[in-house]
């Protein structure tokens, strides 16, 4: 009996003692005089090989600075960033998301204000406008756009070429439907564009946008449309699908976690648009084996706001519970200003935003022509930045389930209509009630 | 008498040929989406998803040498050698503590015993989603994050319910006559988990250990919550550090990593396998 | 004399009960370190406004109250949860019991089948899988390809919201390599004298099954259910990675709902609420199966839980 509670015992001091000895070497030796900095964004492989020089580039130069690069996938970025944030563990200088911005912003100041970082960050080279628009919460900047992007058409050029559409046109509604319908009688296998979920939502938003002129929710909670222009809307989404302007979204939804350079019927030429980002230009041109071309995204001639989506790429924010922002600062200006690494970052955050990164690569001649005009193209028709409320990822997945409910023939576009205010207010009252 | 005994022969050959023919039909569905892993890793980026076929174009092998260089920063290498560092004594600890704790509540009578068993078994019923944040704190303020102390420090303590609820039932399954003879000959209870229990239990064990080992090893979100710096990333993760939904992947080079990342699981279960299914000596059990 | 010491002996036995309590001392130090905070901690959360970030507030039965009257995808997201666990856990188990069977017998490169057999399961929830699960079941892809075959029209696997679930749901069922190993361990287990005995007896193969195997392999059938069922009532991954839920929200699972709560929408306080929720729920469907395990498990100890 007591042989066996001894050797239990001798067990568990074990165990404890293990744990105790493990528990301390945690605890890290003490810190060199150096400054450390923590760097965290997501990205791909080419992202992370160009920061990781950059970071190279700069620690060489300031050899007292030392920065730890803390890259990942997209995917889970945000919950991590979140568990961080809470835990006040986050990095000093972090990459954030523009759809963030605002549910970031209304959990209190967690990083540093760019509107008074001016004397650190040379911001000069930045659109004023942009930046106040869509990186920041009333006076409150929360971060820098490391590049521009725009929501636009991306075309199968050889397709299009092979049915006789030209895709330099004004891009309405109405020819979206008329090309549409071409296209089917080329090939009924064929259809003119292909869209995620995500990107029926987009649409839904613009049209809303282009019919009243405003974001499609109030700032003071009520919605800006009536319902017969939602009526309108569904009914457009219900005609391309009938039509087979738009594939079926029994063949679509479960892309919904991919893009194109992922869905095999684009790769195998089946479909003739993708709407999308400029930011994703890249990766479908790396992927198809034709030719791609960019149009600009579908605006009405009686549009009341060409409503068209524009954002930053990404934003680079300061944390404010770093113990070096001013360190931080000095890093950010350097990745935003410097030739050196303008020259070494080059395309890999989106189109730059710096007007003098643009140039120089433009120069050099390492930017996409095409990524250049869509960004072009789109930017004179921006339907300016959306606001906190148009942006909600709560108030996103209502419309995404009517729109749902609509393609895949389950409601009328008219009850789909009234369910939709119907929740959509009732969100809205929930959200206002929460402020 | 001869030809009865070769008919005899001959039906059970043919029985055979069909469980051999049924085994490899299913077999093949298994582990057709392996056989596409493996071929989307040799296949040119281009090619991976435009056909489902296995038979690429062209053979392309500079995935895997590219693959394995990753971002450059730190090789797969690296990342091999970090997941060992985590999964091992984890599944070593998971193993000890899950085993003393089973054989704590399958062969005692003590107070509490249904409550503490129940309480045991619903820490399993709390989603993980809601956990994280408070975990998180918790092994912040004991200093441990980015270390993989939240893994095996815990798997010291019986933190994994599964395996003790698992061992509890292979336990009771071993009749209780033979600890109370072993009892009577004058070994202790820890005699007794030695001598009787452990070797009786070996399929399990190895079963428990196999589990563990593929589970720590495949573990995402866990690793990705603890950990930050890049040179400890696990393999898990490290597979998942370039897929970005906006941009171009290099799909080949991650399919290539998969598969060199499954090895070792594979490796484990086809060598482990034989204890879990031939493990017990029948004889004297039911003496 | 000698009976003298054996009653002792046994009484000693019975005493020495107690030293069971040490036995499991390591799980209760760390279930009071390591698990019990994180259980408390979200428990207040579901009865607090709680964004993460910000220091939670307390909203009284808010959560609670605005769950059952107010979500509008709650009831939708427990009644797929249940489907999908009445769809995959018995088709789990099944399947993976029969292919034990089989894969207990004698045969040659056995070893090389159990891996085989086993591989789905180490693939996880990797990236690899949702790809992988798309370009089979998509419109033009491989399974309605086969399907074609025999003449049989392509189903939209998982772009129909009718159907998706059955196709997430049978994702378990092809990941089924660790309930085979358990049942195969189990399998082992059986002494080999009770089925000679049952041979003795002229019991048939069938008989022997019903009469040895199985009642011999239930306290493993028992773990097995228990635990698929506890898993997939908080299925997470194959929704997550394969179709987001979707389509029509037709795979909305519960573990995702509570996830996008918390970490899209920001309501962790809302999610723990949820989470609480299904906790209850998966503690009284195992108290259900361990109230009935008396009528149809077998135990060699006899003793009770």
């Amino acid at each position: 009996m007591k042989k066996s509670v001894k050797r239990i015992m001798v067990v568990c001091i074990l165990a404890i003692l293990t744990l105790s000895i493990v528990g301390g070497l945690s605890i890290q030796a003490a810190k060199p005089k150096k400054v450390q900095l923590r760097f965290s964004w997501w990205g791909n492989d080419a992202r992370h090989k160009a920061t990781l020089k950059a970071i190279e580039l700069y620690t060489k130069k300031n050899p007292h600075v030392e920065i730890m690069a803390e890259y990942g996938g997209f995917g889970t970025y945000y919950q991590k960033l979140l568990t961080q944030l809470a835990g006040r563990t986050a990095a000093d200088i972090i990459q954030i998301d523009y759809k963030w911005v605002n549910d970031l912003a209304s959990q209190g100041k967690l990083f540093v204000d760019m509107s008074k970082m001016s004397n650190k960050i040379d911001m000069s080279g930045f659109d004023k406008k942009f930046v106040k628009d869509q990186c920041a919460v009333g006076d409150y900047i929360l971060g820098l756009p490391t590049g521009i992007s725009v929501l636009g058409l991306i075309g199968n050029d050889s397709l299009l070429k092979e049915a006789g559409i030209n895709i330099d046109q004004d891009w309405d509604w109405d020819k979206i439907i008329e090309e549409g319908v071409k296209l089917q009688k080329f090939d009924k296998n064929k259809h003119l564009l292909y869209m995620k979920t995500i990107h029926y939502y987009y649409l839904t938003k613009v049209m809303l946008k282009q019919k009243t002129g405003t974001d499609f929710i109030n700032d003071d909670y009520t919605l800006a449309f009536t319902k017969k222009d939602l009526v309108d809307v569904f009914s457009y989404i219900r005609k391309m699908i009938d039509l087979g302007v738009v594939p079926p979204l029994e063949e679509t939804v479960l892309f919904d976690g991919g893009d194109p350079d992922q869905n095999p019927n684009w790769l195998q030429g089946q479909y003739a648009f993708n709407s999308n980002q400029a930011s994703k230009l890249a990766a479908i041109i790396g992927a198809s084996k034709f030719d791609i071309d960019v149009a600009r995204y579908p605006v009405p001639k009686n549009a009341k706001n060409p409503g068209l989506i524009t954002s930053p790429a990404q934003i680079l924010t300061i944390n404010k519970n770093s113990d070096h922002i001013d360190e931080a600062a000095k890093f950010v200006n350097w990745f935003f200003n410097d030739p050196e690494a303008i020259l070494t970052l080059r395309d890999t955050r989106g189109l730059p935003a710096v007007k003098k990164a643009r140039e120089i690569l433009m120069k050099e001649n390492l930017l996409d022509e095409r990524v250049v005009r869509m960004v072009d193209v789109t930017l004179p028709f921006s339907g300016g930045a959306e606001n906190a409320l148009s942006l909600n990822q709560e108030i996103e997945t209502i419309v995404e389930d009517y729109i749902h409910q609509v393609g895949f023939k389950k409601l009328t576009p008219e009850k789909a209509a009234d369910n939709m205010m119907k929740d959509l207010n009732y969100k809205l009252q929930e959200l206002k009630s929460a402020k | 008498m001869r030809v009865i005994f070769k008919m005899k022969v001959a039906k059970i050959n043919l029985h055979k040929v069909w469980v051999y023919l049924f085994l490899t039909l299913l077999g093949v569905v298994m582990v057709y989406p392996l056989l596409w892993l493996f071929a989307s890793s040799i296949k040119p980026n281009q090619d991976i998803f435009l056909s489902m076929g296995l038979i690429p174009s062209k053979v392309v092998l500079d995935s895997y040498i590219k693959g394995w260089q990753g971002t450059g920063q730190y090789t797969y290498g690296v990342f091999f050698w970090n997941t060992f560092k985590m999964v091992v004594p984890t599944v070593a600890f998971t193993l000890i503590s899950s085993v003393l704790v089973a054989y704590g509540f399958a062969r005692f009578d003590f107070p509490l015993k249904k409550i503490l068993f129940t309480l045991m078994l619903s820490t399993l019923m709390l989603p993980e989603s809601v956990i994280i944040i408070p975990r998180y704190m918790l092994f912040r303020d004991l200093n441990w994050l980015d270390s993989y102390l939240p893994f095996t420090i815990p798997a010291l303590f019986g933190t994994f319910s599964f395996f003790i609820f698992m061992l509890v039932q292979f336990i009771r399954g071993i009749p209780r006559e033979l600890d109370e003879s072993a009892f009577i000959d004058g070994c202790n209870s820890f005699d007794i988990l030695v001598k009787i229990i452990l070797p009786l239990s070996k399929p399990a064990l190895f079963s428990a250990g196999i589990f563990q080992f593929i589970w720590r090893w495949n573990d995402f979100f866990n690793v990705l919550v603890y950990i930050n710096s890049v040179s400890k990333y696990t393999l898990s993760l490290a597979l998942r550090m370039s897929i970005d939904i906006t941009q171009s992947v290099e799909w080949n080079q991650i399919m290539a990593m998969s598969v060199v990342t499954m090895i070792p699981p594979i490796l484990v279960f086809f060598f482990a396998q034989k204890y879990f299914v031939e493990g017990i000596a029948t004889t004297g059990l039911k003496g | 004399m000698k009976s003298l010491t054996l009653r002792n002996k046994k009484t000693s036995w019975k005493r020495s009960q107690n030293i069971g309590l040490l036995y499991i001392a390591p799980w209760i130090i760390g279930f009071l370190v390591f698990q019990l905070y994180p259980f408390i901690v979200s428990l207040i959360y579901s009865f607090a406004d709680f964004s993460i970030i910000k220091t939670p507030e307390f909203v009284g039965l808010k959560n609670y109250i605005n769950l059952f009257t107010k979500d509008r995808l709650f009831y939708h997201s427990l009644k797929t949860t249940f489907i999908y666990v009445l769809i995959a856990v018995p088709g789990k188990l099944i399947f993976a019991l029969i292919i034990a069977l089989i894969l207990n017998m004698k045969l040659k490169y056995i070893n090389f089948y159990r891996t085989i057999y086993y591989m789905p399961s180490i693939l996880g929830g990797s990236v690899a899988v949702s790809i992988l699960w798309r370009f089979l079941f998509a419109r033009n892809g491989l399974v309605n390809i086969l399907l074609s075959k025999f003449s049989i029209a392509p189903i939209d696997w998982l772009g129909s919201p009718d159907v998706a679930l059955y196709t997430i749901s049978l994702l378990k069922v092809w990941q089924f390599g660790s309930s085979m190993v358990l049942f195969l361990a189990g399998l082992k287990q059986i002494p080999g004298e009770l089925y000679e005995a049952a041979k003795v007896d002229g019991a048939g193969k069938i008989r022997t099954f019903f009469s040895v195997t199985l009642p011999l392999l239930t306290p493993i059938i028992f773990f097995n259910l228990i635990m698929q069922m506890v898993n997939a009532f908080q299925e997470f991954t194959s929704a997550f990675v394969v179709t987001q839920g979707g389509p029509l929200r037709s795979t909305y699972l519960y573990g995702l709902m509570l996830y996008e709560q918390g970490f899209r929408f920001l309501k962790m306080g809302y999610a723990s609420a949820q989470s609480w929720i299904l906790f209850i729920i998966i503690m009284a469907m195992t108290a259900l199966v361990f109230k009935s395990s008396p009528y149809w498990t077998y135990y060699d100890d006899e003793g009770d839980f």
